[in-house]
């Protein structure tokens, strides 16, 4: 019996400092070269060459929570120089390698009621794209979002003229924010596109039991709680068939808010990629008709 | 977009390895005094693949018809948390012939993260159908998991009772015991995995696979 104690605390000695966290796999980028072409075939949102803008941001340490200082890639569309006059798009991508995978959303959101009507920024989260490694969490995210924020300001935008669109992932650290208002900008208006619920919920969506996602994760994010302290407008986006973001869930998200304003779409035969399956026009009309909503 | 995400896969490892994935500890009670002590190895499938969650325990024969047992999920210690089995199982009505031994096993599950300190207890039942071949058993039976917290489940999707259906085979040799178990994993309930996919039995539940050794102390 005693050899048997010992092999077991032996092989809990082992097993603890690996201490494995779905939080590296949950965020999920991969380096990749960036590919902003001026243009596609496939559709007709074609901005100017001279309006893309690719660049570096610094996101912050935050020690107490162990988040080091990290260089975060960003792109803009626009002209940086008519920041101070302009209305800012800032985009939070979902979860893919990079925000490649999102160049015809950035495009589409640029020329939104007249080509490079809006100016529009999207960055790389620590460990997408070629951004620092690697995102750890609510912290992290809410580093990087701040450095963007910030970049912004320093480029002379104020509250009035600034608008946040979240993707899936990016619904995360948006609505967080919204909650906390904290940043160096404040979020009025929020587009949630096929965002997730708290991670408590997602996780007993997998097995049935009441497990806190604690006992996997350290990413503990809850939309519900910043969305119910968040006061400005929103909107939200969902297909009914979306497999990734349960719209059941996603809908305890959108009742929780108690804000100024708040508009749903939630269409048949939708799934996660909901610009796609809707369609762009549609997606289109319906997020310029919520940016000129008073 | 319509990128597939592996950060769920990877997520539903986590979770399930906190579920009610282990083979039967004991199925047929010890002989009095006897300890066995053994792992497990084995879990649901996903996808196309069998998830490789290990688990140690003990047992030990209180009684001719009695069995205590103890184990931990070395899994979760992974993912920083805490998870250990304790129960006993009780000789019912002694097998004859083709007549099954029929025992019951009644237990609980604790677990805890390591992390907040969040803790949840599950209570399990069951019933264990084993005959008795020279050294080989074959077995049938139930475990029933109680979620007495399943009300914190956000939208009315929390059920008190978490069922499963087992059937397997064990071989006890001398100085150790080797068995396989499949398994029918909450057969009144879908496995939500976003974009991945768990293949049903009779078009509901999951299945898995399971395999034990264990070494026999006198």
């Amino acid at each position: 019996m005693k050899k048997f104690l010992f092999l077991l605390s032996a092989a809990s000695l082992l097993l603890l400092p690996t201490s494995c966290d779905v939080d590296a796999a949950l965020l999920r980028g991969a380096p990749e070269a960036y590919d902003f072409p001026p243009s596609v075939p496939t559709d007709s949102f074609d901005v100017d060459a001279d309006k893309i803008h690719v660049f570096q941001l610094t996101s912050q340490a935050v020690p107490e929570h162990d988040v080091v200082e990290a260089k975060i890639w960003a792109v803009y569309v626009g002209d940086p120089a008519r920041i101070n006059q302009d209305t800012v798009i800032l985009y939070l991508h979902g979860n893919a390698n990079s925000m490649n995978g999102f160049w015809g959303a950035l495009r589409q959101l640029a020329n939104l009621g007249g080509k490079h009507h809006y100016g529009v920024l999207c960055y790389d989260y620590r460990g997408f794209g070629n951004s620092d490694a690697p995102s750890t969490g609510l912290y992290s995210m809410e580093s990087d979002l701040y450095a963007a924020e910030q970049w912004l300001v320093d480029q002379g935008l104020t509250n009035d003229r600034f608008y946040v669109f979240a993707n899936s992932l990016g619904t995360l650290p948006a609505s967080r924010e919204a909650g906390l208002q904290t940043g160096p900008l404040t979020i009025s208006k929020l587009t949630l596109e096929s965002p997730q619920s708290h991670s408590d919920l997602f996780f007993q969506d997998a097995v049935g039991l009441s497990v806190p996602s604690t006992l996997a994760t350290d990413y503990s994010f809850d939309l519900v709680e910043g969305i119910a302290n968040y006061e400005g407008e929103l909107q939200w986006f969902h297909g009914l068939n979306d497999d990734v973001a349960l719209v059941e869930n996603a809908r305890l998200v959108y009742e929780a808010h108690q804000g100024s304003y708040k508009e749903a779409f939630v269409i048949a035969e939708v799934g996660h990629g909901f610009r796609w399956d809707w369609g762009f026009e549609n997606w289109g009309n319906a997020v310029l008709n919520f940016m000129r909503h008073d | 977009m319509k990128h597939a995400p592996l950060w769920l896969l990877a997520s539903f490892i986590g979770t399930i390895a906190l579920s009610s994935c282990n083979a039967s500890r004991v199925v047929s009670p010890l002989e009095e005094g006897e300890w066995r002590i053994g792992g497990a190895v084995g879990g649901p499938t996903v996808n196309t693949s069998r998830l490789p969650l290990m688990s140690v325990y003990a047992a030990h024969g209180h009684s001719a018809k009695q069995t205590r047992y103890t184990g931990l999920a070395l899994t979760s210690l992974g993912f920083q948390s805490l998870q250990v089995d304790a129960g006993a199982l009780h000789q019912l009505i002694p097998g004859a012939g083709w007549s099954p031994e029929i025992n019951a096993n009644v237990g609980g599950n604790l677990l805890v993260s390591f992390r907040d300190g969040a803790t949840r207890v599950y209570p399990h039942i069951g019933l264990q159908s084993v005959w008795h071949y020279n050294k080989f058993l074959p077995y049938i039976g139930t475990e029933n998991w109680i979620d007495p917290t399943y009300g914190l489940v956000d939208g009315g999707k929390g059920s008190l009772i978490h069922p499963s259906l087992h059937s397997g085979l064990r071989y006890v040799g001398r100085w150790f015991e080797f068995g396989i178990e499949g398994k029918w994993l909450n057969p009144t309930r879908s496995f939500v995995i976003p974009q991945q996919t768990v293949p049903t039995f009779l078009g509901t539940g999951a299945y898995g696979l399971y395999y034990t050794l264990a070494f026999r102390l006198p």
